[in-house]
């Protein structure tokens, strides 16, 4: 059985759900918003996970799932607790039914899509970037820094200069104009990440195990995903095909972050240098697979059917975590 | 006073290591004490008060690889290269001012300076522990990990249970029962320092060290019966003075082996 999480209406998770149901795979899908209606139990004896998972009308053996693919938002941030107190008995119900979820998806001996220690890596940027770089990967030069005059040396030196969060929060990419320069004092108590521009193709590789679907983006705005907001136009999306040697890279990228699937940002520069910016472990890929044309939805559905109907002759000890640093 | 393992080789210079801790770490401060009574060692502390004052930070990555650079408001310079070694004990990010944001930029800034300093603590040479997403100072894991972990690596587990109607706490502390008796035993990499209760479960604990990736924990154990011992809990922020002073020798031999 394969267990799918979030809130059905969500764009990647009704893609897989689609490409799933089409495929005639056994799914079971755990609304988030209906968290109320629903228990989960985790037991470890013995170091044997075992426990149960209820939903609203059904009740399932944890070790029944075979593989998992998880969307779910912030719980805090749901509809349903909009207005409950900080520390109202359905909050702390709701964050308990989280806990103990996110908890067995961790430790679960199937195939998770993706489990939660793995994705906290671009929590930080410039973290992220050195494992990035360890994986054979270039990386922009990067300036973190308190100094405005270390600002100003920088952008003297690589010319166009970009800032953005060095978390990923508020992750907005910004051109350091002219403009700002007279606000660079702000930083001397807020250490600013800084890097230098690299002019050249943007393209979002998303990796799914062993595959890769690769998307160039056209567009003038410095962050893309923005590109409305920024120049007015939206960004144009075309499927590439990557080099054995990159689509390579990506996935062992990937594998070494512990991903199952993730959504690789590079940019080719114009003498064919290829630089990554960022790993993400929750890929919003729905807008790649209709921008480009890309079946990315139907990848990730193989990979579970996949790791399904290959659970009895799986592994049935839980994944050790790696240390990622 | 410590014996003086430090210059039982001739070394060309001191090894230096950097203790960073927060001000009411004791038990770092109890280690940096004993360490740098030793000759053949040059040690600095930085507690986390002096990052939250600290005006002058760069950080780079480039091609060039990383560099830190950290100018202190009393004067001092920390820089990456000048060190052996590192004891990390940060739980919690530098950078107090993230504490006064405005309440909307609050989540924002506190999240900046973790990320800051997962970054810049990557910087420095042979750092025990070194940051991951789940820890300032090593992965913090949820009790159920830390079972599944102590049950491969040998060691005899309490069932556990855990429902949506269990409080967060309940995942992150210890199993034993109040009036159990107890035993903490502390593993740095591979070597074991208090007393075991029988050289099986120190070997159990060791394996359970190389399980966890390494670098400094300790692993408590309680008795469920007269000489039946049972995992309770492990922390990668372990209280350092259980290691007593084999592993101050331990320590200095590895920042002076670091240093050759």
């Amino acid at each position: 059985m394969i267990l799918l999480c979030g809130i059905p209406s969500e764009p990647p998770l009704r893609l897989v759900a689609e490409r799933l149901e089409a495929a005639g795979a056994r799914v079971v899908m755990f609304n988030q918003r209906r968290f109320a209606d629903c228990a989960i139990s985790l037991e470890v004896r013995g170091g044997r996970i075992e426990g149960e998972l209820s939903l609203s009308d059904a009740r399932y053996a944890l070790a029944d799932f075979g593989a998992a693919f998880s969307r779910t938002m912030d719980d805090r941030m749901l509809p349903e607790l909009e207005g409950e107190a900080e520390d109202s008995p359905l909050r702390a119900r709701c964050r308990g039914f989280h806990e103990t979820l996110t908890q067995w998806l961790d430790l679960a001996p199937g195939c998770v899509v993706n489990r939660s220690w793995p994705t906290a890596t671009n929590m930080s940027k410039p973290f992220q970037a050195q494992i990035i770089r360890r994986a054979g990967l270039r990386t922009p030069e990067t300036l973190i820094t308190t100094d405005p005059q270390a600002v100003l040396a920088f952008r003297e030196r690589h010319g166009r200069v970009i800032f953005k969060s060095i978390s990923g929060v508020r992750s907005i990419v910004r051109e350091l104009v002219d403009d700002d320069i007279a606000n660079l004092e702000r930083i001397r108590w807020c250490p600013t990440q800084f890097q230098a521009l690299v002019e050249g193709t943007e393209v979002r590789v998303h990796v799914v195990g062993e595959e890769t679907y690769a998307a160039a983006v056209r567009t003038e705005a410095t962050d893309y995903r923005y590109a409305l907001q920024q120049t007015g136009e939206p960004a144009q999306l075309r499927p590439v095909i990557l080099s054995d040697a990159l689509a390579e890279q990506c996935v062992g990228l990937t594998r070494s972050l512990g991903l199952e699937i993730s959504g690789i940002d590079l940019k080719v520069t114009p003498d064919h240098e290829v630089y990554c910016f960022e790993v993400n472990p929750t890929p919003a890929f729905s807008y790649y697979e209709h921008g480009a044309g890309l079946p990315i939805g139907a990848a990730i559905a193989r990979l579970l059917i996949r790791a399904d109907e290959g659970r009895a002759a799986a592994v049935s000890r839980p994944p050790l975590r790696a240390e990622s640093a | 006073m410590p014996s003086n393992v430090a210059t039982a080789k001739a070394q060309p210079r001191p090894a230096r290591y950097l203790m960073l801790c927060h001000d009411y770490d004791e038990a770092a401060l109890w280690l940096h004490e004993r360490l740098s009574a030793l000759d053949g060692l040059e040690g600095e502390l930085i507690l986390s008060s002096d990052l939250d004052l600290a005006p002058g930070w760069t950080h780079r990555l480039g091609e060039a690889g990383m560099s830190l650079e950290i100018g202190l408001a009393d004067g001092r310079v920390l820089r990456g290269e000048d060190f052996d070694g590192v004891l990390n004990r940060l739980i919690t990010a530098p950078g107090s001012l993230a504490r006064f944001a405005a309440e909307e930029d609050r989540e924002y800034a506190e999240a900046e300076a973790t990320a800051f300093a997962m970054s810049w603590l990557g910087v420095f040479p042979n750092v025990l522990n070194p940051p991951t997403p789940q820890g300032l100072s090593g992965a913090w894991r949820h009790i159920a990990e830390w079972l599944v972990l102590a049950a491969r690596a040998g060691l005899a587990t309490p069932d556990y249970r855990q429902t949506e109607t269990d409080p967060f706490a309940r995942g992150h502390g210890s199993l034993a029962p109040a009036d159990a008796p107890r035993c903490s035993v502390l593993v740095l990499e591979d070597r074991l320092f208090g007393e075991p209760p029988s050289p099986e479960i120190g070997a159990a604990c060791r394996r359970l060290a190389t399980l966890a990736g390494g670098g400094v924990f300790s692993v408590d154990l309680y008795a469920a019966e007269p000489g039946q011992w049972r995992f309770a809990h492990a922390s990668s922020w372990p209280d350092l003075r259980i290691g007593g002073e084999a592993l101050v020798r331990a320590l200095a031999t590895r920042f002076v082996a670091a240093a050759a």
